[in-house]
């Protein structure tokens, strides 16, 4: 299982602050967020998605492998102000 | 040790007069800037009252900018320029006469314009947001292109109530930043962003 923190816009849409998930991938995990709050999967891709702090650009993006008790965090951005 | 003697030499424009806006106006002018472009075309009205500084029973219908250019004006002495007009292309001139240009904006699309301007104009942005208890920051280096990469297929969010502690943190954190890139001392935030989370009391500062 991994722990996902939603910050921003994804935390207000799904009204959820962490979860956790089992997944293997990056992609597994969006597909997997993606059915569990019955959104798009392509609108769970385009959050900024980090693991352990990392962005997923600096890593294998969405091929990224993640292994039990990695920390995600998924941030879609405010706009308001 | 803070240096904020940079700042009395600088003139930097903020674009919207809204939540963040006025108190982004509000610290910049008691840090002693040397003047202010304030630019909103936006009046006053009850639902902002829980939030925008100077919003009250006797400026409900008043333009913002004009508002905080008098408040300013007549209490701190800061030379300002008033644009009571919204930003927009045919008005983004404006900030060429700017050191720095803060992002108090409140929407995606608009928010978007103005980085494309700045970045056409070899200005640094600071941009700021909030959205209830959470928001970001980010210096937008004209060569930058994490503004684009933050918002790509985003979308403003309706229906939300933004408090105002989360607003003046955010702004705080703007004038921070500000005078941090205006004294030179915020290479280690280029390429970040910063992420505030109220709801937690953190601040997360995360590479693009």
């Amino acid at each position: 299982m991994v722990n996902v923190k939603f910050f921003g816009i994804a935390r207000l849409k799904f009204k959820e602050k962490e979860i956790q998930i089992e997944a293997g991938t990056v992609k597994e995990l969006c597909q997997a967020i993606a059915d569990r709050y019955s959104v798009p999967f392509k609108d769970v891709k385009q959050f900024l998605i980090y693991v352990n702090g990392v962005n997923i650009v600096d890593l294998k993006t969405f091929r990224t492998p993640l292994k039990d008790g990695d920390n995600l965090m998924f941030l879609s951005p405010s706009s308001g102000g | 040790m803070l240096d904020y003697s940079a700042l009395k030499e600088k003139t930097i424009l903020v674009v919207g007069c809204g939540g963040l806006g006025g108190y982004v106006i509000n610290g910049l002018a008691r840090a002693g800037v040397k003047k202010l472009i304030i630019m909103d075309g936006d009046v006053f009205s009850v639902s902002n009252m829980n939030r925008q500084l100077l919003s009250g029973n006797k400026t409900i219908g008043r333009n913002k900018a004009e508002v905080y250019a008098e408040f300013i004006k007549e209490n701190l002495g800061i030379d300002i320029e008033c644009h009571s007009e919204f930003f927009g292309e045919t008005n983004a001139s404006v900030i060429d006469d700017c050191d720095l240009v803060m992002d108090c904006l409140d929407s995606v699309k608009d928010r978007l314009l103005l980085s494309s301007e700045c970045s056409k104009r070899g200005k640094i942005m600071i941009h700021g947001a909030i959205d209830e208890e959470q928001g970001q920051l980010m210096i937008c280096r004209p060569e930058d292109k994490n503004i684009g990469r933050l918002f790509r297929n985003s979308t403003d969010f309706e229906g939300h109530k933004t408090v105002c502690f989360a607003v003046e943190t955010i702004a705080a954190l703007q004038v921070s930043l500000a005078s941090k890139v205006l004294s030179g001392n915020a290479d280690e935030y280029f390429g970040k962003i910063v992420v505030v989370d109220l709801e937690s009391t953190s601040v997360l500062i995360l590479n693009m």
